[in-house]
């Protein structure tokens, strides 16, 4: 209490300095008088009084000066005093200000845009309440090639019931419901919870109320709770909505409540409905995945030993269900995380790599620019100046520079990350990438840190060197050898950053490129995707499916604006996978059955889709009718991994559904060409069935059209509302988009690491340029001597660029040994990298080096056109 | 010579609050005037000691400040205790005796 009212009195005192010193002024000339007077008094002359008073009570300006000390905060005029001789001196040379600032500048932005993915994925708090205690609970099955699979009902009953490892459990799926009767009919994602998933996430409702254990029971009636997004396009944000009913699947249901956008637990589910009666009738549905609260004090691995025991009792209780399944639980950060945990790691070692680089920039810079004001440090040290008050004045400059440079940065990075929020909706689940101010402080303290510690090394460096030359009065011409390996070894380590950065970048760009150079197998462009849903409530009925299917595209293909339609399910981006059996080989029963895509389509999908037929027919009006043989078509690398060598043409296949083991041995009657599921990943077989054969009531229409997309999905809807009046339709979405969603990870990446290793390059080469020139400026009065005894200019020339050459190559071999060791890391995250490329590492290599040769061109050009006579005449 | 001024440091705050508490409000000569009589002449400070104690004081609070006119006239700036102060003496005072006697025995014990 007292230290801060202290510390305000001299606050106080530091902005009222000047009345305060007049004061005091007065004060002391008062108390002189009065001495001087008493002095007088006994005896002395005027004169005489006065001389004895002053010399008693010591000089007027030392006492000023130690009572202004008293009374303000003498350390923040030291401060003033450097901040300011910094920025004068900063001033006369704007080109280091200028070079080290945008170094600086361009590492912190680059930093607080990787740190953003960093702390948004890895280190916030999930935007649950107490989110660290919350896990996922799954199943794993090695037997049946699961292992990461669903739950069932039954399986949450019995963890409820008899697991003390959590505090609470819930079960949440997802399904699509078709809404009707709130602005065009559509279809959506419904996310199915128990009833207290949100107050075991601790979400509250924007409006009404979450669940309560009474809707599982059915006590109102079916109900519905609105996310914020739908509630606000469908319902134009009705703040009456609570109480009114909405129409799902042609059933009424009461709106209990509306929930906040953020934090979203499932950004793909646009309402919830509870797990009421009809779905608790099935508990062995296997669609589940449950959110589960650790009891306190329990850890993740005392949940998963008792989930195992568990897991042992269900599977005697529920053989046909649970053998050979085990449920465990994994920290729900790690289960939303995915593999985006790596991705973030390596992005963020990215840009570390580039503050660094950035740092080691402004200290070698600023080391480089005092070594041409050695002589005014010399100076300084002889006039009295110490060490200290020498590092103070570099390390003042230092972070005048760091404050610029980390303030521009900061800005451009926000800027910058920004630009890059747009191309990432939907945000990938519950994690944010903006900084809120526990990161933002997290953040700068790191780069305050780095910043402050390479700061300090350089000062002391400059402040080393203006002992040392004020010793040897600017005579020991020569370098001395421990601080030359200092520098050289910074400018070594740019250079090998560099270049670790740059081979990176070129394998992963590399990589890209030649996935994305094999066609993705389709043609996604000018393709309108719209998904319909033909309600069967509850009675499937293939021929009406196959019917409405049929003549649905028949008078699509009528429209002006449509070249080709088709429809199948799932769309190319998707993919769905299941085992399958092969006329030829070896009959295998559960986990070792093959796997592959699989997908319905109706004729002249290929041809719309421009997936190209190699061997065989596309489905036609054959394919469809009970009496019709079965048939498929399938892929080539489905063909390869079956077949390999021989013909699939007339082949026959069975696809192995658990629940539907009825689907028939089919014929391949076409091969077509490959797609890939992801661009990023390498083409996985597929298998084509034809709808006449499956009658599949969810089928996506696929549009190749010319022209405005928005009249093409008029006119559709005005298709389909004429047969069936308010069937929704879903995405209504070009297939680019949809893709490119999907996908955003290799869209993104690539673009960020090709930025940032350019700039890391950029940042490099400056430094480089730094360490050389610095280096033949040290060395000047050698050069003048070689010059004056005969040397050719060449010779000096050369000797400056053979050291550029030697950093050049020393820095670009370290880099690209640990680029090699990295990368075999980064091959798990990024499809398409090979760590071995020759081809990147050469390239990469020979460009580090010539632009390393490059940049000491300048410094050892002047170096050879140094004039001898004006070097030593200078001495 | 720098024992001396040692032992005002530390104790100068002590003789400040105890001059202005028996004094009442004095201006800074007068209070310098007061503790070398009081001294006996054995402590004459000088404005450079004086002064930047008098705002160590100030800032703490123990004593306030205002200007008023000297007995022969003179515009001075005159020094009293606050309550703050007066506390702070006690205190000081208090913990000087206690020190000082725990100081005496110890040199006494050493002489016996």
């Amino acid at each position: 209490m007292t230290a801060v009212r202290l510390l305000l009195a001299k606050l106080r005192a530091l902005a009222r300095r000047d009345r305060d010193g007049a004061a005091l002024a007065e004060e002391l000339a008062a108390h002189t008088d009065m001495l001087a007077e008493d002095l007088e008094r006994t005896g002395l002359t005027p004169q005489e009084a006065r001389r004895q008073a002053r010399l008693r009570l010591g000089g007027a300006v030392q006492v000023a000066e130690a009572t202004r000390d008293q009374r303000g905060l003498p350390c923040l005029d030291v401060l003033a005093r450097d901040l300011r001789l910094a920025l004068r001196s900063l001033r006369r040379s704007p080109l280091f200000a200028l070079t080290s600032t945008l170094s600086l500048a361009v590492g912190v932005a680059a930093n607080t845009v990787g740190f953003g993915f960093l702390y948004g994925y890895l280190i916030r708090p999930l935007p649950f309440a107490d989110g660290a205690r919350l896990v996922s609970v799954m199943a794993s099955a090695p037997s049946r090639g699961q292992d990461r699979w669903s739950v069932t009902l039954q399986d949450l009953r019995a963890v409820q019931e008899r697991s003390r490892s959590f505090e609470a459990v819930a079960a949440a799926t997802i399904a699509t419901v078709d809404l009707v009767g709130a602005g065009e009919p559509r279809r959506i994602e419904a996310g199915v919870v128990s009833t207290h998933l949100f107050d075991l996430l601790g979400i509250r409702p924007i409006a009404g109320r979450v669940f309560t254990a009474d809707d599982e029971r059915g006590g109102s009636g079916p109900v519905v709770l609105l996310g914020e997004g739908l509630w606000r396009s469908a319902f134009g944000a009705d703040p009456g909505i609570v109480g009114k009913s909405v129409t799902l699947d042609r059933e009424r249901y009461t709106v209990v409540g509306v929930l906040p956008a953020s934090p979203a637990w499932n950004p793909w589910a646009q309402l919830y409905l509870p797990i009421a009666s009809d779905l608790l009738a099935q508990p062995r549905d296997r669609r589940y995945r449950f959110v589960a609260r650790l009891a306190p004090g329990t850890t993740l691995e005392q949940a998963n030993r008792d989930l195992d025991v568990l897991s042992g009792a269900l599977a005697a209780a529920y053989p046909d269900d649970n053998a050979g399944v085990r449920l465990f639980a994994e920290d729900l950060r790690t289960d939303l995380l995915d593999d985006n945990r790596e991705s973030a790691l390596i992005l963020y070692g990215v840009v570390s790599l580039l503050l660094l680089l950035a740092c080691a920039n402004v200290a070698t810079l600023l080391v480089m620019r005092s070594a041409s004001r050695s002589g005014e440090f010399a100076i300084r040290a002889s006039l009295g100046a110490g060490r200290i008050q020498i590092v103070r004045q570099v390390l003042a400059e230092h972070a005048l520079v760091t404050v610029a440079g980390g303030a521009l940065g900061a800005l451009a990075g926000v800027w910058a990350r920004r630009l890059l929020e747009a191309t990432l909706s939907p945000a990938p689940g519950p994690f944010r990438f903006d900084l809120d101010a526990p990161g933002g402080a997290l953040l700068a303290a790191v780069v305050l840190a780095v910043t402050f510690l390479f700061g300090a090394v350089s000062a002391w460096s400059v402040a080393r060197q203006a002992f040392t030359t004020q010793r040897s009065a600017a005579r020991g011409s020569s370098d001395p050898s421990d601080r030359a390996r200092l520098r050289t070894g910074l400018a070594v380590f740019e250079v090998a950053a560099a270049v670790l950065v740059l081979v990176g970048t070129g394998l992963m760009l590399k990589g890209a490129m030649r996935v994305a150079s094999q066609p993705a197998g389709f043609d996604s462009r000018n393709l309108l995707t719209m998904e319909v849903n033909l309600p069967d409530y509850g009675s499937p009925d293939e021929a009406r499916a196959i019917r409405f299917f049929t003549s649905l595209t028949e008078s699509v293909r009528g429209l002006p604006q449509v070249e080709s339609v088709s429809a199948g399910n799932p769309p190319p981006h998707v993919g769905w996978n299941v085992a399958y059996e092969a006329e030829g080989m070896p009959a295998q029963s559960g986990a070792q059955r093959p796997r592959t895509m699989d997908a319905v389509v109706m004729p002249g999908y290929f041809r719309t889709l421009r997936i190209p037929l190699v061997e065989g027919r596309d489905f036609d009006d054959r394919d469809g009718g009970a009496a019709s043989a079965p048939v498929i078509v399938v892929s080539r690398a489905f063909t390869q991994a079956t077949w390999p060598g021989e013909r699939a043409i007339g082949k026959r296949v069975r696809l192995v559904r658990r629940g539907d083991s009825n689907d028939p041995w089919r014929e391949v009657v076409g091969v077509v060409g490959d797609v890939r599921a992801s661009t990023f990943a390498p083409p996985r077989g597929w298998v084509y069935l034809p709808q006449g054969q499956r009658g599949f009531s969810e089928l996506i229409l696929m549009i190749r059209f010319k022209g405005d997309v928005a009249a093409v999905i008029r006119d559709v809807q005005r298709l389909v509302w004429k047969e069936q009046p308010a069937l929704p339709l879903h995405w209504n979405r070009l297939l680019d988009d949809l893709v490119a969603e999907r996908y955003w990870q290799p869209r993104v990446y690539p673009k960020l690491f090709a930025t940032f290793s350019g700039l890391a390059f950029a940042v490099a080469l400056v430094g480089v340029y730094g360490v050389v020139a610095y280096a033949s400026a040290r060395r000047t009065r050698e050069f003048g001597i070689r010059l004056a005894i005969g040397a050719p200019p060449a010779k000096v020339w050369r000797l400056v660029a053979s050291q550029g050459l030697r950093v050049a190559v020393t820095g670009t071999a370290i880099g690209m040994l640990a680029a090699f060791g990295l990368m075999r890391l980064a091959r798990t995250v990024f499809f398409g990298v090979s760590p071995t490329d020759a081809w990147v590492y050469a390239s990469c290599g020979t460009l580090a080096v010539v632009a390393v040769l490059v940049a000491s061109v300048g410094p050892a050009f002047r170096a050879s056109r140094i004039d001898p006579v004006t070097v030593l005449r200078s001495e | 010579m720098p024992g001396k001024s040692d032992v005002l440091q530390g104790t100068l705050d002590l003789i400040v609050l105890k001059t202005l508490d028996s004094m009442g409000p004095l201006h800074g000569y007068g209070l310098a005037r007061r503790i070398e009589q009081v001294s006996d002449q054995a402590l004459a400070l000088n404005q450079g000691t004086l002064y930047p104690a008098l705002v160590r004081l100030e800032q703490r609070g123990w004593i306030g400040s205002a200007w008023g006119v000297s007995d022969n006239g003179r515009r001075a700036r005159f020094y009293s205790l606050t309550r703050a102060g007066r506390r702070q003496l006690q205190a000081e005072t208090d913990s000087w005796r206690a020190t000082s006697r725990i100081m005496s025995r110890f040199l006494e014990a050493e002489e016996r």
